[in-house]
Formats: C-alpha cells, structure tokens, sequence
C-alpha cells in the first residue's frame, strides 16, 4: 500500500520507486566504468559526465538524478559542489510543489550543510509522508559519524523498507582520495639522480594531490572540525617535505637564484609556524638550517641554529640541543 | 552639492578663460629653460610615514592603549599574505584572480601604508610562477622589476560597451593549492590585444598615509574649502566637483577618481578586487567575463565569504610574535575576532600623516610659489577634521579637530587628454581625477593614477593638455547637462568627445613661466612634502 502511494507521489512512469530499473543500472555500471578509467585525479566533471549523460537520458529518474548527485559528491571539490547545488535549486524552482525535485535539491545540502538538509527533510516528509527516498537519506545521514543518531537511523530505515523491502541503503560519507605517493617517490627519484625539472613536477604533483584530498575534506560538514585541522597540518607536512626537494633540485639545475627565492619564501612560512602544534616550527627550522649547510651558506645556517637555540631556550629539550650541535658542526668547519 | 548653473557657469568661464591662456601656456611650453630645474627625486632618510599617532584617545588612557594595540595588530594582518585555502600561507582566499597577495606588499613605500616600492614584487617575487602558478601572458610591456605595480582596466568590452573594470594579472591556475585549475580554463586576459587597441590603462597603488584624517573631515568642510576659493579657480579655468555616493549623495573621498565612500568600503574592494579575497562586504568571487560554469566549478576552492568575523579566534600569534593563547577559543581582542576587511579599515584609519620636512629657504619659496601660481586653489594644504564623529563620544577622539596637510580639495577635476584614462567611476568621468593628496610625495617613487613617471616635472606637465585635444568622454550615468559652450547629451554607454581641456592649464602655464629657480624651488618643496 505504501510503495503504491509512493508510486503515485512520485509520479513515475512505470519505474520502481525504490531503485533503479535493470536497464538504468546497467547504465550505472557503464558509467562507472567510463568513470573509473579517467586518469586525471582532478577530473571532477570528467568523472562526473557519464553520470550527468544517464540523468539526461532519464530526466524523470530519480535514481539517475541521484547516482548523478552521488558522483559529484564522490569525486568534486568546492566548486562542483557549488554547481551542484544551483543546478538542483534551478530544477526545484522549475517543478514548484513537485517533492521529488525539492528532494533533490535538499539532498544537494547533505553533507555541506546537513543540519539544513534534515530540517528539508523532515518538512517534505510533513507534507509528502509517503515520500520513502526521504527516508532512506534521513537514515544514511544518521549513520554517518558527524551526525551519528542510532535510534533515528534505525526508525528512518525501518520507514524506508516498509516502503520499500529490501531496499539499500548508500554509504556515506563518500571516500576520501588515498595520500598521494608522488612526493616520497619525488624523494626517491632525486636520490637516484633522476632530472630535476621531472623531479620538481613530480612534487607538484604531489602537492596537487594532497590539496586535492584536503579540499575533498574541507568541502564537507561530515567531518570535524579536529579531523580538519589535522588534515590541514598534515597537508603543510608535505609541503615541508616537497619544497626541500624543490631546492635541492634548483641547485643540482643550477638554479640557484630559484633555489633562493623558495628558501626565502620558505623562511617567511617557517615563522607562521611559531605556534603550530610541535614539532612543526622546530622542523621547519631545521630543514631551513639543513638546506643552507648543504649549499655552505653559512650565514644563513647560522642565523637559522640562532634561532633553533632561542626557540630550545623556551623549550629546552635535550635530543634537540644534540641536533643543533649536529647541524652547526656541518656548518662551522666551512666557516 | 553639484549646481547645474554653477556647472554652466564655470564652464563658460573656463573656455575663455583657456582662450586667453592657450598662447601663455605654449608659450611657456616651449620656451621655459624646465631643463635646469630638476627633480631632486625621492627623499632620502628615514621614512617619513609610517605608523600611528602618538594618542588616539586622549579622554580615557585605557582606551587609548586599545587603540593604539588595534592599531599594531591590523598592521599585522595588513601584513597577511594569501594563498589559496590558506594552506600554503596563512592567509585565505586568494584568487581565483589576482594582482597581489598581500595589502602591504604594494603599499609599502616609503613605509606599510604607502605606495608602489622601487623593486615590483609582481615580478620579482615571480608571481606568474609563484607556487607553480602557470601564468604565461607576456607582462613586460606594462610590468618590469623597476616598475610600478599595477593593475589593469579595460576602457571598452569587446563589443564595445563600457567596461572600466579591472582585469586582474595574474591567476590561480597551476598553482599547487589549485588542483584542476589550469591555465587552459582560466587563461589570463589577452594583454598585448589589449594594449595595442589602447583599451588597457594602469593604476597604481595609492598611498594610504594619514587617510583617517580625510574620513574625518566632514563633507561641510570640504564644500567649504572648495567654495573659498571658487572665484580664484573660475579665473584660471579650474572648475572641480566631489564624486559622491548615488545612494546618499554624500561626498567619497577614497581612489584616483574619489569613488570610494569609506574606509572600510575600499578595503573590501581591494581585498576582493586585488587579492580575490571575498569578504562581508564583497562576497562574490571574480572570475574573468565569459567564463563558464565549468571553469567557475574547478577553480572555486573555498565556502564565500573567505573574510568574515571570527567567531573563534584565529590568530596564531600575538602581535609580539609569541604563541597566542586564545588561538581557537572564543576570547579575544577587537582586532582577533574582526575580519580582515575591519582590520586593514582600522590600520587605515589610524595611520598617521606624513611628515613633512619643509625647511631650507629653497623649499619655503617653492611652498609659497606653489600657493601663488595656483596649485594649492587643487591641492589644498590645510583642512581640519572635526567633531563630526560625536568628540568624545565617538571613536578616536584625538583624531577629531585636527588640522591637518593633505595638498588636497578631494574633488574631482577634469584634467585633459593627457590623462584622461577612458574610464568613469560614480560621477567621475573619464578624464575627472581627484586631486591627488601630495602629503608624502618627497618619498613617492611613481606619479599619477598609472605611474607612468618618476620625474615630478613630467607629471607637472602631463598635467596639462592643450585646448586643441580632445578626451573620450564615457558616461554610464542618463542625464543631459548644458555646456553654455556647447551641449553635451550623457546618456547610458555613451561615449562622446569632451573637449575641455585639462582644469591645471593656466597653472601649468605658471609654473612654466617661472625662473628656472623658481621651479627648483618648488620641485624642493614638493620633495620635502
């Protein structure tokens, strides 16, 4: 009685209410693969396309605008999000007191403004009860770890399978991009004496990936803001680990008026460092004191185990005080 | 206020007035020996600018050292550099297109606060490649080491309409904390096009020194000040206006042309404008005109605004440089918990004057030249701010009352062919400038709105035009004045030719037809300011 309801709530011509036709899920599993296959880790739209092509070929489907929607919230960053969202607000003014479109346009807010995607949901559902795909969003919303609610969930999802039995249910949130390994093998191939511009690429690759990854987690209200913090702190730790390579390579180029720009720039970012969780100041100077011994620019890498000795004066240490010891023997013999 | 019959008037005055000029003025042209005057150049020493006034708040000393604390911690986020999501440097929200990424990178000469330094950082720091930014336009023919920053407008848009805006130089695509963003889909705007049709012209950064003293200054004294010496300025040709607000129709003060209101309003719009920092005041990012949806989508990193006030406080640092220990909690100073915009407002406002070192004999005759061929009927030298603020009931009472030196009336003046830039701002037209302010100018090293020149005596003379030239006149305002000489129809996106001629022409005519040791003097004087 429920899914007839629904069946007519929705309006749909002849497809199931609860998932996807066979004929649209075998489209989805062609879309996938399309998206699989794109190799550009920041290929949002490009990812996102074969989706967009089955919603177009089914513009009544709410499957099809769902796996659309789901596809950008797996593979965008701020801005597709962003036109995400329009677009749905867009198709929500076009079908004014359709809740299927009002739906979707709420389910663009999951995730980026969840509290008001259920306070959406819950209004549709005042007005549409029977509205079963509210339901199961509701319920995937609170089983996610930002918005845990167990005894919501549970009287969610049992709404949705009375509505619709053996109906599934999507994790959320969805994956975040694995780190990328680029930088460590950037390290890896300069070792090995690998060129130098490749070798610079390869780190700014590296650091793309890494911001591309952070940016997956900055757009989303499904994480903390501790988890996001530490993202950040952990996205600077790689920038620390690439710009000492980036100099390295400069250098071995010949490249050394590039090579001290970087060091500057770098000695302007080690100081906003100051009060960042340890070791992160401390590191920063003693990969800046390292750079400069290496070039035997000695002033420089003095100035720099001043500094170590200054910031050790606050905060003695006594494995510290030894790798300033270290640092400024490779620098003094030169001087 | 403006008066239409004033307008008609002074305008009546004005072309005959040039009619009698125009032969003084060529003569002086061309036959003035301005070889043996030379400009000093910039005035060595210590900065003469920079900094605070020594008390801000001379009815409560506790508020007192608030301010003047305010005042050292927005020096410091004046200092904020911007990088993208705020990962590479503090700083967020730079981009997606930009001219700098930091308030005091450009407004750091002679001191934070000032104007365009003798090394451009926009090519020194090599911002085109900036953090594997992939900027590729060729820059050289309006940038170079020893140039003046600049930004860039175009006068017209492709199809002909009036553009005026600014096209930002550089772009985020490529850079590290961009992924997705490349230069294919946010290309830089086709510069060299641009200047070879001549719809490109330049701005440079203007100094901000002592500007809380003109926010002050109420608009009753400004009218005042304008009108003493209207009779003088109708016998020379000069008429002036003040740009004003369409809102309010209140006087705006700040910019080459006066458009901006407030403080506060122009440092929203820098922020916006230059940095690509959206903010409270201005919350939209910029994107070049015609770009997609798909290129707005992959270049769009952060939630708007990307300044706002903080609700937890996020200054690392104290303005002593040591670990701030409110970081993150809800406690904090005015300056902590202010968004950017109000912090770099502030930092303005309490930004003191310049201080002239007007001495030498030579410098106190150029200083009475200067007043005697009629550059101070523009360039105002005193003007006082007043209680307009409530005195001790506002904010900053000590600022209140002060007489201070601008060398400015901060109206507008049409100023001729030679330095009309086809661009209109509120009721400025496009050869209509706001008199620069010349407190300061010993330690200036570029002059005039584009910076074209670091010799004085080129900008005197590009201050003048003669009567035979013409200025593209483009109005976006729909109102029809009566010239008395002629009738001039603004209508919305017209562009009509204006040809009035530069306000400064009999001036200039003067200074022409000084001794060349005259004019040395007032070159010193000008160096002293």
């Amino acid at each position: 009685m429920r899914t007839c309801l629904l069946v007519v709530v929705l309006g749909f011509k002849g497809e199931s209410a609860c998932g996807p036709t066979p004929e649209i899920q075998t489209e989805f599993q062609r879309a996938a693969a399309i998206a699989a296959a794109v190799a550009d880790p920041f290929g949002a739209f490009d990812k996102a396309a074969p989706f967009l092509a089955v919603r177009d070929r089914h513009p009544d489907d709410l499957f099809a605008h769902e796996r659309y929607q789901d596809a950008v919230n797996e593979y965008g960053i701020e801005g597709h999000l962003r036109l995400l969202h329009k677009q749905y607000k867009e198709l929500d003014f076009k079908h004014p007191g359709d809740p299927k479109y009002h739906y979707l346009y709420l389910r663009t807010l999951a995730g980026r403004g969840t509290f008001g995607a259920i306070q959406g949901l819950y209004d549709l559902l005042a007005n549409h009860p029977d509205f079963a795909p509210a339901h199961r969003t509701l319920a995937e919303i609170y089983s996610t770890d930002m918005f845990r609610d167990a005894d919501k969930e549970k009287l969610e999802r049992e709404r949705y399978l009375a509505a619709c039995p053996g109906g599934t249910f999507s994790h959320w949130p969805p994956p975040i991009p694995d780190p990328s390994p680029l930088i460590d093998q950037a390290a890896l191939g300069f070792a090995e004496g690998a060129s130098p511009e490749g070798v610079i690429a390869m780190t700014i690759q590296g650091l793309k990936e890494f911001e591309w990854r952070s940016q997956r987690v900055r757009a989303f209200d499904w994480y903390t803001p501790d988890f996001k913090r530490q993202d950040a702190r952990d996205l600077r730790a790689q920038y620390w680990k690439a710009w000492p390579i980036q100099v390295r390579c400069y250098r071995k180029a010949g490249k050394t008026e590039d090579a001290d720009q970087l060091l500057r720039l770098m000695n302007y970012r080690a100081s906003l460092l100051l009060n960042a969780p340890e070791p992160d100041y401390w590191n920063a100077l003693q990969t800046l004191a390292r750079l400069y011994a290496e070039a035997n620019q000695t002033e420089r890498g003095n100035e720099k185990v001043a500094q170590m000795r200054k910031y050790l004066d606050a905060h003695p240490d006594r494995a510290r005080a030894e790798e300033v010891e270290a640092i400024r023997k490779v620098i003094e013999p030169r001087s | 206020m403006w008066s239409m019959e004033s307008f008609k008037a002074r305008h009546a005055t004005r072309w005959f007035t040039r009619l009698v000029l125009a032969t003084v003025c060529c003569f002086g042209l061309q036959t003035s020996a301005l070889a043996t005057a030379i400009d000093p150049g910039p005035r060595g020493g210590p900065p003469g600018a920079g900094g605070t006034f020594a008390v801000l708040d001379n009815t409560n000393p506790a508020a007192n050292t608030a301010d003047l604390d305010f005042f050292a911690q927005a020096l410091l986020r004046f200092q904020e550099v911007d990088s993208v999501s705020g990962t590479i440097e503090n700083g967020n929200g730079l981009g997606p297109i930009f001219n700098h990424n930091s308030c005091a990178a450009c407004h750091i000469q002679p001191a934070i606060g000032g104007s365009s330094p003798a090394a451009n950082p926009q090519v020194v720091n090599n911002f085109a490649h900036l953090d594997g930014a992939t900027n590729a336009a060729d820059l050289t023919k309006f940038l170079s080491a020893t140039g003046p920053i600049r930004e860039v407008r175009f006068i017209q848009n492709p199809n002909g309409s009036l553009d005026g805006g600014v096209h930002a130089i550089f772009s985020i695509a490529g850079r590290t904390d961009a992924p997705g963003c490349t230069g294919t889909i946010l290309p830089q705007p086709n510069f060299d096009q641009a200047i070879a049709s001549n719809n490109a012209i330049f701005r440079i950064p203007i100094s901000l020194f002592g500007d809380g003293l003109v926010d002050m200054t109420s608009d009753e004294t400004l009218q005042l000040n304008l009108s003493a010496t209207a009779s003088q300025r109708a016998a020379l040709g000069i008429g002036g206006r003040f740009n004003s607000s369409g809102n309010d129709g209140t006087i705006t003060h700040f910019g080459w042309k006066a458009q901006n209101k407030s403080l506060l309003l122009f440092a929203g719009e820098a922020y916006n404008v230059e940095q690509g920092v959206t903010n409270e005041l201005f919350g939209s990012d910029r994107f070049p005109p015609g770009s997609s949806e798909s290129t707005v989508a992959a270049c769009t990193f952060n939630g708007v605004p990307e300044d706002a006030t903080n609700t937890l406080n996020p200054q690392a640092l104290t303005v002593g440089g040591v670990p701030n220990p409110n970081l993150n909690t809800i406690h904090g100073t005015a300056s902590e918990m202010s968004s950017d915009v109000i912090n770099f407002a502030a930092f303005v406002r309490l930004l003191a004057p310049p201080t002239p070192v007007t001495s030498t004999s030579s410098q106190l005759n150029g200083q009475k030249l200067f007043s005697s061929i009629g550059c101070a009927l523009c360039h105002s030298p005193t003007l006082v701010t007043e209680n307009v603020k409530g005195g001790a009931n506002g904010p900053f009472p000590a600022l209140q009352g002060v007489t201070f030196h601008p060398y400015s009336d901060f109206a507008i003046h049409h100023m001729g062919a030679n330095l009309d830039d086809g661009v209109s701002q509120g009721l400025a037209g496009p050869d209509e400038f706001r008199t620069a302010p010349l407190w300061g100018l010993g330690q200036r090293l570029f002059f005039l709105h584009d910076g074209r020149t670091s010799n004085l005596l080129t900008a005197i003379a590009d201050h003048a035009d003669s009567d035979g030239k013409c200025s593209t006149l483009q109005s976006s305002e729909n109102f029809y004045i009566n010239f008395g000489a002629g009738d001039i129809n603004f209508q919305p996106y017209s562009i009509i030719q204006f040809c009035g001629g530069s306000e400064a022409n009999a001036v200039i005519a003067a200074f022409n037809a000084l001794q060349p040791s005259q004019q040395q003097d007032v070159l010193n004087f000008l160096r002293s300011l």
